[in-house]
């Protein structure tokens, strides 16, 4: 990137000393075609990057934290995340949802650190042939079954979106006070459209 | 800290902005489970990381991560769709339960002269940094190839496979909804910037007799139905992530860097 820039300050500064140099007052009608090439490559163990996305559990960041904090949760490492966004995410739990801050503790504790969990010594029977029907595998599976559950996140028969709203809106991680039964789904269905065999998200539309 | 961060990135997108003129006109919305959430990636979708998975794989010890980025990708520009060349991609693993990564599988795409692209995967493999600031672990992939099919390296057990390139977005979600219900959450752009109608519950799957327009009314609508994201796949034995000691439990994220 870097050099990109300096390539095409470079120019820049070349035609400026033209156009000033040009005694007889003739219009540069040159076209230069420059092909920049990008100065990363594959396997460059020199190039520092510079973290701007982040993203493990669906929706915490997008529906749970405020916009203007986005930048700075995908700027935070997992293990900075209750310190710098628990009470984000129980501010939301309590304020909008109207829940108690007992359970919103609870909710905030569930999905911070930012990570899927998986516990892979769980569900020795299931592989990708039968893990759609497997109840104890998919989001917040290690909470909701903290025996059995493998956690992680499936393809199919794992809806986030209504998973999710049942833990902020409704009873889902055992609490029924103050829920609200418009908001526990948005009524759109799995659309079941993936492969049981490698690479398991279907082929593109 | 969240003043410094914010600030920083702040003067980032409108560098970005700036320096990009060109291509905004074309920028899609770019919508998943983390959708366009923030300004900066809104307006380069390819930074944008849509969602994450992480289940058991063709057998019982084997273990599939998928990062999907950059959806909703329309049909139609499909076939034209890369991964950022300037970008590192990243799926961190915390195998000790201090939420610090202790595993990384890091991903770079190279243009190639054909219009295509070369993707390399490093790792699973201890970082050379943590945290925010990271350089590729190794100069050698452990797996190079073309983007847009599957490439392997080792054979049986063992066997670490990638696919990397367009697939269906598996996300569904009334997002039109989730939007009129939280308004100030919307993108600063496209359609979706455009609701204004609230709401306070979600739309019925099946409606009857809707009546005049009303936001609360009509049928709920599935907002990436038919729309393509791109997917990086990754099955690999379960021991590749296991700790030193052999612990079982494991967080998985995803970050882009540039």
């Amino acid at each position: 990137m870097k050099m990109r820039f300096a390539a095409i300050a470079v120019l820049a500064a070349a035609a400026l000393v033209g156009a000033c140099d040009d005694e007889d007052t003739r219009t540069i009608t040159d076209v230069v075609t420059v092909t920049v090439r990008d100065t990363i490559r594959i396997g460059n163990t020199t190039t520092t990057f510079d973290q701007i996305e982040h993203l493990a559990n669906p929706l915490v960041n997008e529906i749970m934290v405020e916009k203007r904090e986005h930048d700075h949760y995908n700027n935070t490492i997992p293990s900075e995340m209750r310190a710098q966004f628990r009470d984000d995410l129980v501010a939301f739990i309590t304020g909008v949802a109207g829940r108690d801050a007992a359970y919103a503790g609870t909710v905030a504790d569930a999905l911070l650190p930012d990570m899927l969990v998986v516990r892979m010594d769980r569900a020795p029977t299931v592989t990708a042939a039968n893990v759609r029907d497997a109840a104890t595998v998919g989001w917040l599976t290690q909470v909701l079954d903290a025996t059995n559950g493998y956690g992680g996140r499936k393809l199919d028969n794992d809806d986030a979106v209504d998973k999710g709203l049942g833990v902020i809106f409704g009873n889902v991680l055992g609490n029924n006070n103050n829920v609200s039964p418009g908001l526990v789904t948005d009524n759109v269905p799995d659309n079941q459209t993936d492969l049981t065999t490698f690479p398991y998200v279907a082929p593109p539309n | 800290m969240r003043m410094s961060f914010s600030a920083r990135r702040g003067a980032a997108a409108v560098l970005l902005a700036a320096a990009s003129v060109a291509t905004v006109a074309g920028v899609r919305q770019a919508v998943g489970s983390d959708h366009q959430d923030t300004p900066e990636v809104e307006l380069s979708p390819r930074l944008d990381i849509t969602d994450v998975y992480a289940f058991p794989g063709s057998t019982a010890d084997r273990i599939v991560l998928v990062m999907t980025s950059q959806s909703p990708i329309t049909p139609a520009n499909t076939a034209a769709a890369r991964f950022d060349a300037n970008a590192l991609y990243q799926i961190k693993i915390d195998n000790t339960g201090d939420a610090v990564e202790d595993l990384v599988i890091q991903f770079q795409f190279d243009d190639t002269q054909s219009g295509g692209q070369q993707v390399g995967m490093f790792g699973p493999i201890a970082p050379t940094t943590r945290g925010m600031l990271t350089r590729v672990a190794k100069s050698t992939p452990d797996i190079v190839g073309a983007m847009g099919g599957t490439l392997t390296t080792g054979t049986g057990a063992a066997q670490v496979q990638l696919f990397t390139g367009p697939r269906n977005d598996p996300f569904y979600v009334d997002l039109e909804q989730v939007f009129r219900i939280l308004p100030d959450r919307r993108p600063a752009r496209g359609p979706l910037s455009l609701i204004t109608k609230s709401a306070n519950a979600f739309r019925p799957a099946n409606v009857s007799n809707p009546g005049p327009f009303d936001a609360t009314r009509g049928n709920a609508v599935d907002f990436l139905m038919g729309f393509n994201a791109m997917a990086i796949v990754v099955e690999l034995p379960e021991s590749a992530l296991r700790s030193t000691t052999g612990g079982n439990n494991i967080g998985v994220w995803t970050t882009i860097s540039r």
